[in-house]
């Protein structure tokens, strides 16, 4: 089972100029134009049992009901069932702003960019879909020490400042949390051994541009797909998947020289393209089925507390001849706006879905939105799979999804807003509902466990008859007819030896009732009738040549021999003898009959 | 007619009586045909489509209608299969059947049967036979690159 079949396609899906950038706040928001497109990558993996859609946007994120619209409009065309397809977002700053809760006043251009998306990434789905080629997987990963960086300080006062903002380096003691080093690839290879698609996920921020100069760019994500064509060629599709890089970003607090342009975004997805080389070299083969699974669930929502209502009004009324432009963050101005749109929701709980899939020691499963990586390398922990992808911002965008303890610590993550709207256990919550609902459901397919006593079943294995009728067809092909007939005798002098001693004393019976038990076994309908002197057997069919043709066999030409020689051979020496009146060799239809001796004399 | 529960029996007076015609190669010879035909639209099949999981339906199905006396485990993510065999039924019924000398090496077929096939796909065959006599045995599938 190493081969699957896989199919892919590419869509572009930049947005015109004049769209609402996301990523952060301006006064101006409108792009200005491409730099490098975005794209929707699209994977389908089918085993001929389970087929799964994998589908990468460069954006910064995808509403959950525009997931839900895709989703069934892709199996409406195609047939894949909509819980099979797997969307997510790779978290570009540098591309439309799809969320339209930044700014007001947008919805126009977005939303006609949303349909025009849609329409493009269903063509490009079905397209995809007309043309499959055999693929083997490999999975592998590789350890990256120098390109992440948590991005929440902790200063020597205790306080928490975030690495994009301003501090004093010398005030800096560290970082409140890990990253996550692992670097997961699983490539798919076609049968001139050639790279099909590689999925990678890497858990970083895409927030070196942050629509530097006005433009749309997939950020460092573009120069890791340079570097893949340039050293697996063009054909190869590169899907980039992020981790949970909620709390992770590019930005190395101790290197002041550290810039925010396409240069360094260069650097970061070359060297990154580099490390995706290593896990690949490093990978190993797939075997084994897609196991998949997918389940809707709620998470709670944030209530917007009356001190933050206070604190909304009394913002908007301080800051309101300030102008809203930040690089990174959101301004006091935009988080109150924000808090006021919140206060006007009924919801208290969001719908979203989580997913999984395993292949062998292979795995991902998704979280909703922007969690912190914490929550991500806590599920590669309790994952049974050696190489296990933690998927973020995946089929929907429920926001940062922050550690409890944070929210005391504070920071641009745990400020309520539409980018931080579930309540503080959420990240808790959603582990045990990944460990629960996808990682257990897919081990359970991984791993099955049989156990059964002979008791439990009744005995009865029809394949027996194929493989006798293999041996006797091989007797008699190799051998001739009176080898078939002499290994019958054999096997009948030696089996039936108890049943020809009880034969011997005269009593009908032992024959009456073997007959019965033997039918009675095989389920099989026969006629059986019976007096002092004689027994006759009367069959529509053989149960043995009737399940030899139904499995597609050919019965041995002397099947009959079964009958003829096996049952003259177990009356020898015994007062009866044995006819085989009539038999069909095409169907096994047959009249035996056993007589008393005595009687036919 | 030889009902399929007399099927074992036969089986064994088949090995014999292929052993006295033509020695153990003969017998031999005859495995590797039944392994080539009867296992190529079942076992082979299975195992090449669905992989370990081929594996799984096989004997889930065989084991069950012979009401064998098993565990066994399919394990993707280690990427091993395995049978742990407490009473084998076909050694089992011959055990029991003490007025006939079975063949003498009766579990041999078994490794001859299936282990060409499993080999051929890829995968690794290892059986213990050692406690073959009493109906007991067992046996592990690997992926090899694992």
């Amino acid at each position: 089972m190493k081969k699957l079949k896989a199919a892919k396609g590419r869509v572009v899906i930049s947005p015109p100029v004049g769209t609402p950038m996301a990523g952060n706040i301006r006064l101006d928001n409108k792009s200005r134009g491409v730099h490098d497109d975005l794209y929707c990558n699209i994977l389908i993996l089918n085993d001929n049992s389970t087929k799964v859609c994998l589908l990468g946007f460069d954006l910064i994120g995808i509403e959950y009901t525009t997931c839900t619209d895709i989703k069934e409009r892709i199996e409406k065309v195609t047939g894949i069932p909509s819980e099979n397809i797997v969307m997510w977002a790779t978290h570009t700053h540098s591309g439309p702003d799809t969320g339209m809760r930044m700014y007001q006043g947008t919805e126009d251009l977005i939303n006609a960019y949303l349909e025009d998306m849609v329409a493009k990434v269903v063509a490009g789905v079905t397209k995809a879909n007309e043309k499959y080629e055999e693929v083997v997987l490999k999975a592998g990963k590789t350890s990256v020490t120098d390109l992440s960086f948590n991005r929440r300080l902790t200063k020597k006062d205790g306080s928490v400042v975030m690495n994009f903002e301003e501090f004093e380096r010398k005030d800096i003691t560290g970082t409140t949390g890990p990253i996550d080093n692992e670097l997961i690839t699983l490539s798919a290879w076609d049968n001139n051994d050639k790279l099909f698609a590689v999925l990678v996920n890497f858990t970083l921020h895409p927030a070196i541009l942050v629509s530097y100069k006005w433009l749309i760019s997939r950020d460092f994500i573009n120069y890791l797909d340079q570097y893949l064509a340039d050293n697996y060629g063009n054909q190869v599709l590169a899907l980039f998947a992020n981790g949970a890089e909620g709390n992770v970003n590019h930005l190395n607090y101790q290197d002041p020289d550290q810039l925010r342009n396409f240069e360094e975004a260069e650097r970061v997805g070359k060297k990154l393209g580099a490390y995706v080389n290593d896990s690949i070299k490093d990978s190993s083969v797939l075997d084994g089925k897609i196991r998949f699974t997918s389940g809707k669930v709620t998470l709670p929502l944030r209530e917007i507390t009356i001190e933050e209502k206070l604190w909304a009004d009394m913002v908007l009324e301080r800051d309101k001849d300030l102008v809203e432009d930040m690089l990174d963050g959101i301004p006091d101005k935009t988080y109150a706006k924000m808090i006021k749109g919140m206060l006007v929701r009924t919801d208290k709980e969001c719908e979203t879905v989580l997913q999984g899939m395993a292949i062998h020691n292979f795995a991902f499963v998704t979280f909703p939105g922007e969690v912190y990586v914490e929550f991500g390398l806590k599920v590669k922990m309790l994952s049974p799979y050696k190489n296990t992808m933690v998927i973020g911002l995946a089929n929907g965008q429920v926001g940062y999804i922050p550690m409890k303890e944070a929210f005391s610590q504070g920071g641009y993550e745990v400020r309520t807003a539409w980018t931080s709207q579930l309540m503080h256990d959420a990240g808790d919550i959603l582990v045990n509902l990944v460990k629960e609902k996808i990682l257990d459901n897919l081990s359970g397919q991984s791993v099955k466990v049989m156990e059964r006593k002979a008791s439990d079943n009744k005995y009865l294995h029809k394949d027996f008859h194929i493989a006798l009728n293999l041996l006797m067809t091989y007797l008699y092909d190799h051998f001739g007819k009176d080898a078939l007939v002499n290994y019958l005798k054999q096997f009948s002098q030696a089996y039936y030896k108890p049943l020809n001693q009880k034969l011997k004393s005269g009593d009908i019976k032992v024959l009456v009732n073997y007959f019965k038990d033997i039918y009675e076994k095989e389920e099989w309908p026969v006629n059986i009738t019976s007096n002092k002197n004689s027994v006759e057997i009367i069959q529509d069919a053989c149960p043995a040549i009737s399940h030899i043709l139904k499995s597609g066999g050919k019965p041995c030409p002397y099947y009959r021999e079964t009958y003829n020689t096996i049952y003259k051979s177990l009356c020898e020496n015994t007062p009866f003898e044995y006819a085989l009146e009539y038999f069909n060799d095409e169907t096994g239809a047959c009249k035996q009959l056993f007589i008393r001796k005595e009687v036919k004399l | 007619m030889i009902s399929c529960t007399e099927f074992i029996p036969a089986y064994s007076e088949g090995f014999k009586f292929f052993e006295l015609s033509g020695g153990r190669m003969e017998l031999e010879k005859f495995w590797g045909y039944l392994s080539d035909l009867y296992l190529k639209d079942t076992l082979s099949k299975l195992v090449s489509e669905d992989g370990l999981e081929g594996c799984n339906t096989y004997w889930s199905h065989s084991l069950n209608e012979e009401a064998a006396d098993f565990k066994m485990v399919l394990d993707e993510i280690k990427g091993e299969f395995r049978i742990d065999m407490y009473k084998c039924p076909s050694k089992g019924m011959l055990n029991e059947l003490t007025y006939m000398e079975p063949y003498h090496s009766y579990c041999d077929h078994c490794p001859a049967l299936y282990r060409p096939v499993i080999e051929q796909i890829g995968y690794k065959y290892v059986e213990d036979s050692s406690n073959c006599d009493k109906a007991s045995c067992s046996v592990e599938i690997t992926i090899k690159n694992k």
